[in-house]
């Protein structure tokens, strides 16, 4: 329950429902935290999901379900599909020739594989890639592009735009350079741009794939302490290869292997007690 | 060791060879070129370009006659505006054909076509390129010239009562707007192939990332892809622009071969510098004042200035594009 411990010191960021939650460990102990999270709203149901790019299975019968605010972890060595699940999430998958999947991934209480209107869906599911990758235009441009799209007038995109980036913590600096292009930003900073620019669009779940794995400790740190921020209002799902960052900032993780999902618990069950044999010797291996 | 170290030599010396080439090739050219002209140059100066009057004189006459210390028959003067017009509005209706389609066509085979389909349209796209373009210009006067001067070309006068030079007599279907289709015809597979090329270069990654913010695949390629592609982009276009304006035979068999006049609207026959140079070379050679022949050289000098002004114009955009990122504010 180390989690939830450290909620509390930190209470003043506790929503309404992370409140009842806490009270039910505290007063009812497990049997009513249980209770707790069913209460807690499920924004990502996966239901049976196989997933094949052309004759090859990548995913294979998946089930699994995301609740509301939480960051959930997906872990597991390279190639398992964790990537490839994520990106279903948001039809990503779906651009790729030969992509096909069975089973029902709903997301949002929408079905994805029967979303017809993909783009109003994709801006309601944010994401955020492996390596930064600002568009070729100006800092201001990068945040407002899309909204221009959507047809948000010049001067509430513009404010959108500087409260995003003041959101990730980028406006003080970059606030006389809006108008020079992002390729000069650290890489930190141009992954919280990129971000933000996600943020811009009110997305209500975000998806990330491994977004500091090309970022130092310092970026990284930044940028963790954005997720658990964001985290109080919206749905996060993290790929990550780094176990100790899925220990600091998930609330449950997923481990997967060769395209199934082999335990899914809450973080510190999953990293301190794993049930499963196979999670027991990838944790230790990758902690040594 | 020794034999390595030879060849490590020749290696170099050839590399720095191959890499200073283009430079030579091009003084060599502009250098016999000018030394051609120059008399024509002498003998009519800068009416040569301002002139629409192109006649070689009477060659059977034996009084020569003699102008700023030049040699002519009598009667030649030598005004070139028309086959300049003529060079420059096909290759821009060539152009403006040319350029959507292409751009289009390069956007599908990179982002639409299934990798399939695209297995077997990329090499034809190749092959159109590689066409004869004797073979576009038989096209052009058995398939389009009739079809223009029957259909096209009676329903675009129409239009003539609000469009400029679209109205008219269409003519013959021999003239401007077939030259400018048959060349349109001719660089949209060279300009399509090397943007589909560029398309393909272009990172992935911000075009998912555009995809992935909900932006439609055409938003995030018009967007995105498309501003990292644009330099190549305007140079794949300026390599088309570079082919229909030195374009000879097949604008020579369907441009209607005007002389001494300019076009006064869109079906108008034409000539143009490079057609000029072939559908004349034989006659200037009977010229034993040889004036003649250094009026065409003047002609081509003249088509190697256009194009690398229009070269370095399109370079000289890209330059100003580049330094303003910003659209907002």
């Amino acid at each position: 329950m180390t989690n939830d411990t450290v909620a509390l010191d930190d209470s003043v960021h506790l929503t309404e429902s992370e409140l009842l939650e806490l009270e039910a460990v505290l007063t009812g102990g497990i049997h009513m935290q249980k209770n707790a999270e069913i209460a807690k709203e499920t924004v990502i149901r996966v239901e049976n999901l196989s997933a094949y790019f052309g004759h090859k299975q990548v995913l294979n019968h998946l089930q699994l379900e995301i609740k509301d605010k939480e960051i959930t972890a997906l872990i597991g060595p390279s190639g398992c599909g964790k990537t490839t699940f994520l990106r279903t999430l948001n039809r990503m998958s779906h651009t790729v020739p030969g992509f096909r999947h069975e089973g029902t991934v709903n997301v949002l209480g929408l079905d994805v594989s029967l979303v017809r209107d993909v783009e109003s869906f994709r801006r309601a599911v944010g994401m955020l890639f492996q390596r930064p990758n600002p568009f070729p235009m100006s800092i201001l441009d990068n945040m407002t592009l899309a909204l221009r799209l959507f047809g948000v007038s010049k001067k509430e995109r513009i404010e959108i735009a500087k409260a995003k980036l003041d959101e990730v913590g980028l406006y003080d600096d970059l606030k006389d350079r809006l108008n020079q292009s992002p390729f000069s930003l650290s890489g930190g900073q141009q992954q919280r741009l990129c971000l933000a620019r996600a943020l811009a669009v009110q997305p209500k779940v975000l998806l990330l794939d491994e977004p500091a794995s090309a970022l130092d400790p310092k970026s990284t740190k930044l940028l963790e302490d954005l997720f658990v921020r964001l985290a109080e209002h919206m749905t996060i799902v993290i790929v990550t290869h780094n176990l100790a960052q899925a220990k600091r900032i998930a609330k449950r993780t997923a481990f997967m292997e060769a395209g199934e999902i082999v335990e899914y618990e809450l973080t510190d069950k999953l990293f301190y007690h794993p049930s499963d044999p196979r999670t027991r010797v990838y944790v230790e291996e990758q902690i040594g | 060791m020794r034999s390595a170290r030879i060849r490590s030599r020749i290696f170099k010396v050839a590399a720095g060879v191959s890499a200073v080439s283009p430079l030579f090739v091009l003084l060599f050219l502009a250098i016999v070129l000018i030394n051609d002209a120059w008399p024509a140059f002498r003998f009519q100066g800068f009416s040569f370009y301002s002139g629409i009057t192109w006649n070689m004189g009477n060659m059977y006459a034996n009084n020569t006659i003699i102008h700023n210390g030049v040699q002519g028959s009598p009667g030649a003067t030598f005004g070139i505006l028309p086959f300049i017009v003529g060079t420059l509005a096909s290759s821009l209706i060539a152009i403006i054909i040319a350029v959507p389609i292409s751009l289009l066509s390069a956007f599908a085979l990179v982002y639409k076509v299934p990798p399939s389909l695209v297995k077997w349209i990329s090499p034809i796209v190749e092959l159109l390129a590689g066409i004869p373009s004797v073979v576009y210009g038989l096209w052009g006067i058995l398939v389009l010239a009739p079809a223009i001067a029957n259909l096209i070309g009676p329903w675009l006068s129409h239009l003539g009562h609000f469009i400029p030079y679209l109205a008219g007599p269409v003519g013959s279907g021999f003239g401007l707007l077939t030259s400018g289709i048959v060349l349109a015809v001719m660089i949209i597979p060279i300009i399509t192939a090397t943007s589909r090329d560029l398309l393909m270069q272009v990172p992935h990654l911000p075009i998912e990332g555009a995809r992935a913010l909900g932006m439609t695949s055409f938003e995030s390629v018009r967007h995105v892809a498309m501003p990292l592609a644009r330099r190549g982009i305007i140079g794949a276009v300026i390599l088309g622009w570079g082919r229909a304006l030195g374009e000879t035979m097949a604008v020579l068999m369907v441009s209607g071969n005007a002389m001494n006049y300019l076009p006064a609207n869109l079906y108008s026959p034409i000539s143009t510098m490079a057609s000029t140079i072939a559908s004349l070379l034989d006659s200037a050679m009977t010229d034993y004042t040889m004036l003649s022949i250094h009026a065409l050289a003047l002609i081509a000098v003249t088509l190697l200035l256009i194009s690398m002004i229009t070269n370095l114009f399109a370079r000289l955009l890209v330059q100003v594009g580049r330094r303003d990122i910003g659209t907002e504010v």
